[in-house]
């Protein structure tokens, strides 16, 4: 394996590999930083351009631009509430309210340096773990997939900024949202009302590009309009104090991230997400999250980049896709005459080690290259909101467009701004919504998927060791605030005892 | 502040404009086929696949244009509407000009939509250019799983009707519809469970989850070709080359030989010169020496995919009776 890794280390210093590399690097930052434009878009743009190049060529250049612009998301996340990708959603929760506070720089080196962190130890995961990991993906099945996401969804009181009713009713129009399609199983059309176009369903990026970009351009239109930008941002990365403070969340939600991403068909958005509820569940302050903390940063950015590299690992020992990017990789690979899969290592190792140190030396640039490229980046802040405000709509509805090429996506984005700005308005929390359109397909899709698997039988829950563990997690999760708060009263009415007695 | 209260009412406007734009979009069905054939092609065209990219539909179509780009002499983009069966895809086709700048690359999920009455442009709305795939469909099984051979399968499923669960991708589509061909031949009844992509159901297998996958060999010629994976039965009156092991339907008595479909369709008006023009290309294409290698890699040269475009036509009509049929028995 080290002759392997050596191997693809010379490849990979071959000049032209050197200024593919280099070159899909620049444009992932780019692309990801760009609202509108996510990685995998990048990927099937570029798609047609790399049939002309040798296969390693081809892969460093895609992989660069995967590993990089999951990274890059977090860039307008932070600065304008506008997620550049999919997988930069959970980054806006904590992201855009630090920069508020003035902390912009501040929010976008811990992204920097959480997601070069955790893009490195996914990397590292993905080079010695690989066999390993795919065998351990497959003990998951739909039960456990259900049962993880039943986890996700009961840390709803978390973010609910201190309203737990508003929290759940949040929550329900999320999941409500996700039923809306084709039903999975059956083909039944469920709230379509005879739209060809609700038909498919509504695409979850729409709505949160509508709930968080659109409603706040709305809102800032509404203040007095500005001269100048309002501050400049200058990024500082985390000092040791802080990177002390963040180690914990990072790793935890870096190997969060990389096994959630390993799993077939559970991307890096849900990674992100999960690993923002968990870090918000097992937080000491858990209501401080949303209101601009840095662990709300630390949490999704390193985790999104984890399991980034965590679908990879089923894609090249499998070959099987573990996300959206990863199965347009595959289909790469097909075309380029490579079937990807458990002979690739042998058949194919110097290729694959090239490509997993091509990998590892993105994630590192992410450190390197990021602060000058935001501060060309955060220049745009000077512009005047009049003209920033109106390029952020334009580019939401590009990106939105893009995602399916439809046009009704778009309307569901515009919509779905004005419903983010009524509700902000009235002091409903967004990220309960969120953690329902994204998680609501998973739940309902692997529930019934399960009871197809089991029969309609309930106890296949329970019967299997995982799947019983996360739930009964979840259960715990629920019933910890209560227990904690009886205990509470238990030693406070017990202490008052003694002092009467006393 | 009240220009601010104005700009801010004329941006709820525009978003209303817009919304209603999204709305009236439908009007647009246009049925001019004013181009002349001769000087087909001069602008870049758009060709449709109704799902995501990287699936076997989606490599398909791009492996097409690749060479149809070179034929033609233009740029030819493909466009991923993923969703509902390609439903939303064949919408969108439908809708524009038939002047063949706008391609659908279509499967045989679409006679399967149209049988179940969910597609409402049917076979009256498109004229296919030509099938050029023909994929075989197969049981999988893990190679040291409970499954000897098909008879074996077939034995323990008579035993325990309803319990032995086959997994395929979608709902009521095309893999299912197979599955319930296969039953009917041999009497037997199993629990299908549906997945999304191909992916998470080959784990599944693998994982032990469920029993068989109704696939084509193509998704899982990693397992196949590293033995974790093997094909109890192919749903074909050939054998098939470098899997001469594995018995084929028509050997075993078993008249089931559908196979997933693959090709292009255009809008019905469309002139006849401008179809000629593509089908030729299109059949020049397939016979491409890259082209030739991408369907090899993928197990898809197993069976002549080329039907030209009436007996394509032909035998889409005759695929919506037989689906009917067999939906309607369920």
């Amino acid at each position: 394996m080290i002759e392997g890794l050596l191997g693809g280390l010379g490849n990979l210093i071959d000049p032209i590999n050197l200024l593919i590399l280099i070159a899909g690097i620049l444009l992932g930052f780019i692309g990801g930083g760009i609202p509108g434009i996510s990685g995998t878009m990048l990927v099937i743009i570029l798609l047609p351009v790399s049939y002309a190049m040798d296969p390693t060529a081809a892969f460093l250049l895609l992989t660069s631009i995967y590993a990089t612009s999951v990274f890059s998301g977090s860039i307008s996340a932070i600065l304008f509430r506008t997620p550049g990708t999919p997988e930069a959603v959970a980054t806006v929760f904590d992201g855009y309210p630090m920069a508020q506070k003035g902390e912009g720089g501040k929010a976008l080196g811990v992204s920097i340096f959480s997601s070069a962190t955790g893009g490195v130890i996914g990397t590292i995961i993905l080079i010695f773990l690989t066999p390993l990991l795919a065998t351990f993906a497959l003990s998951f099945s739909a039960p456990e997939y259900f049962a993880l996401a039943v986890m996700g969804l009961t840390v709803v009181a978390s973010l609910s900024a201190g309203n737990l009713v508003k929290g759940f009713i949040g929550v329900s129009f999320g999941l409500f949202i996700a039923t809306i399609g084709l039903d999975t199983m059956t083909g039944t059309p469920r709230f379509t009302f005879g739209s060809g176009q609700l038909m498919s369903g509504i695409d979850f990026i729409p709505v949160l590009i509508g709930l968080f970009a659109i409603s706040e351009v709305l809102r800032q239109v509404q203040k007095r309009p500005r001269k100048t930008g309002k501050q400049k941002v200058r990024t500082e990365l985390p000092s040791l104090n802080l990177m002390k403070r963040i180690s914990g969340v990072i790793g935890r939600s870096s190997l969060m991230g990389v096994f959630i991403g390993i799993l077939p068909g559970i991307g890096a958005t849900t990674a992100a997400m999960l690993s923002y509820s968990e870090a918000a569940r097992w937080s000491k302050k858990p209501e401080e999250f949303g209101t601009g903390v840095p662990e709300g940063v630390a949490a999704p950015e390193s985790a999104n980049n984890a399991a980034a590299m965590g679908a990879m690992v089923p894609l090249l020992s499998l070959g099987i896709p573990g996300s959206a990017t990863t199965a347009i990789l595959l289909g790469a690979f097909i075309l380029h005459g490579i079937q990807p899969g458990p002979l690739m290592f042998t058949t194919q190792a110097p290729l694959v080690y090239t490509i997993l140190i091509g990998l590892l030396v993105a994630n590192l640039f992410i450190l390197i290259i990021a602060k000058p490229f935001i501060s060309v980046f955060s220049q745009i802040l000077r512009v005047p909101y009049s003209i920033i405000g109106p390029l952020i709509v334009l580019f939401c509805i590009i990106g939105t467009f893009a995602v399916r090429n439809s046009i009704f996506d778009v309307g569901v984005m515009l919509l779905f701004g004005l419903v983010g700005y009524f509700l902000e308005n009235a002091k409903f929390p967004l990220a309960p919504i969120v953690l329902g359109v994204v998680l609501g397909p998973i739940a309902e899709d692997q529930f019934r998927r399960a009871m197809q698997m089991a029969n309609n039988d309930f106890t296949v829950f329970f019967t299997r060791p995982i799947s019983l563990v996360l739930l009964l997690l979840a259960l715990v999760s629920i019933l910890y605030p209560l227990i904690k708060g009886w205990i509470n009263k238990r030693r406070a009415k017990l202490r008052g005892e003694k002092n009467i007695a006393s | 502040m009240k220009v601010k209260k104005f700009s801010f009412l004329i941006i709820l406007l525009t978003i209303g404009m817009i919304l209603q734009a999204c709305n009236s979009n439908e009007a647009g069905t246009s049925n001019e086929g004013d181009e002349g054939g001769s000087t087909y092609p001069e602008r870049q065209i758009e060709v449709v696949v109704g799902f995501g990219a990287g699936g076997g539909s989606d490599n398909f179509a791009r492996a097409v244009t690749k060479e149809l780009q070179e034929i033609l002499g233009v740029n030819i983009n493909v466009i991923n509407m993923p969703g509902a069966a390609g439903i939303p895809s064949a919408d969108y086709v439908a809708r524009k000009p038939a002047d063949g700048y706008t391609i659908w690359s279509m499967t045989s999920n679409h006679p399967v939509n149209i049988a179940s009455g969910s597609e409402p442009n049917d076979m009256s709305v498109f004229k296919s250019i030509g099938r050029v795939q023909k994929d075989t469909m197969t049981l999988q099984v893990k190679s040291d799983g409970k499954f000897k051979d098909i008879d074996d399968l077939i034995a323990q499923a008579k035993e325990k009707p309803g319990e032995i669960t086959v997994g395929g991708t979608g709902a009521k589509g095309f893999d299912e519809l197979v599955l319930a061909q296969f039953e009917k031949a041999t009497g037997t009844d199993f629990n299908y469970v549906s997945f999304d992509g191909s992916g998470e159901m080959t784990a599944a297998l693998l994982g032990g989850h469920i029993d068989v996958i109704a696939e084509e060999p193509g998704p899982s010629v990693a397992q196949l070709e590293d033995g974790s994976i093997k094909m109890l039965i192919a749903f074909t009156d050939k054998k098939m080359e470098g899997f001469e092991d594995v018995p084929i339907s028509t050997d075993l008595g078993i008249d089931v030989t559908d196979g997933q479909g693959r090709g292009f369709m255009v809008h019905k008006d469309t002139p006849d010169e401008i179809v000629e023009v593509l089908a030729k290309a299109l059949e020049e294409a397939k016979d491409r020496p890259d082209y030739k290698e991408y369907e090899k890699a993928s197990y898809l040269h197993l069976r002549e995919g080329w039907l030209p475009t009436e007996e394509y036509d032909a035998e889409l009509e005759k695929l919506v009776e037989t689906y009917k049929e067999i939906l309607a028995g369920n």
